[in-house]
């Protein structure tokens, strides 16, 4: 069972999630309301993910987000906002945070986010596509080959390299090799960012999601 | 009369304040509405209070707002 804690400093919704996420059957094991009390709550519980909101009242949640996989390299990091600022998603990717989550969504988009990044895939906002797509990023030459922008959608998706590789019939280690090339040649730091940046220019997208007007 | 940025930065903020609100009472509501008889009536009035309280919350922002 996955091990959570929740960072967010509005109270009703700190408590309600820790409820909540654990009815889906996650394993909430602490809930903190700012940086230092989120720090000293992971030091101890030793979460595999945590869900941490951007804006906290002593500092960003996304500077937590380094300081946590300083520390922590692998702990799972998804970002939970209302902030659909494209200039804070990069900030928050290159953090290295694992997913990045709209507050606009429902509480199942939520969870099924957390279950994809606790898989060990990752997740970005559908929402988010639109926001990153712009005229100056669409007008970019495609850079990515056909299996590259195949392989950056399912992953977009949420599917992890061993289910893409299941999916495209070949090796993990291919797949794999192909995401470090489209990290390399998106100039990306990690490959959430390297997802951030296809859609951003156009190079995947992703499906509406029910709902999304 | 606040003029346009004023009144859009006002807005903004309160669409995202309503925001943390409308998760818990969605949530709590969904988990009551979903529910198959596996909730205690000690969780049930405990969910339906957790949606009165957000719905409340969320009252008192728009007021605060107006």
């Amino acid at each position: 069972m996955t091990k959570l804690v929740v960072i967010d400093d509005h109270e009703a919704l700190r408590s309600g999630l820790e409820v909540l996420l654990s009815q889906a059957g996650l394993d909430v094991v602490g809930a903190a309301g700012n940086v230092a009390a989120g720090l000293d709550l992971i030091d101890h519980a030793e979460p595999d993910l945590a869900l941490v909101d951007i804006r906290l009242p002593d500092g960003s949640g996304i500077d937590l987000t380094r300081q946590l996989l300083q520390r922590h390299p692998g702990l799972a990091v998804v970002l939970y906002t209302g902030d659909a600022d494209a200039e804070l998603l990069y900030e928050g990717l290159d953090s290295g945070a694992r997913g990045y989550v709209l507050k606009a969504g429902s509480m199942d988009e939520l969870l099924s986010a957390i279950k994809q990044v606790a898989d060990g895939g990752s997740y970005v906002d559908p929402r988010l596509d639109r926001i990153l797509l712009s005229p100056r990023a669409t007008s970019h030459v495609p850079q990515l080959s056909p299996r590259e922008r195949e392989i950056m959608h399912l992953m977009a998706e949420g599917h992890t390299a061993e289910q893409i590789g299941e999916k495209i019939t070949v090796s993990v280690e291919t797949v794999r090799t192909h995401v470090r090339n489209v990290i390399r040649k998106l100039q990306a730091r990690n490959r959430v960012h390297a997802i951030a940046i296809a859609l951003e220019r156009g190079e995947i997208q992703l499906e509406a999601q029910p709902g999304d007007a | 009369m606040p003029d346009a940025p004023d009144a859009d930065a006002r807005l903004a903020k309160l669409v995202h304040d309503l925001r943390s609100p409308l998760t818990v009472a969605e949530g709590f509501a969904q988990l009551l509405a979903r529910d198959e008889g596996t909730l205690t009536a000690e969780q049930r009035t405990e969910f339906a209070s957790r949606v009165a309280s957000a719905m409340a919350d969320m009252r008192a922002l728009l007021d605060a707002a107006r």
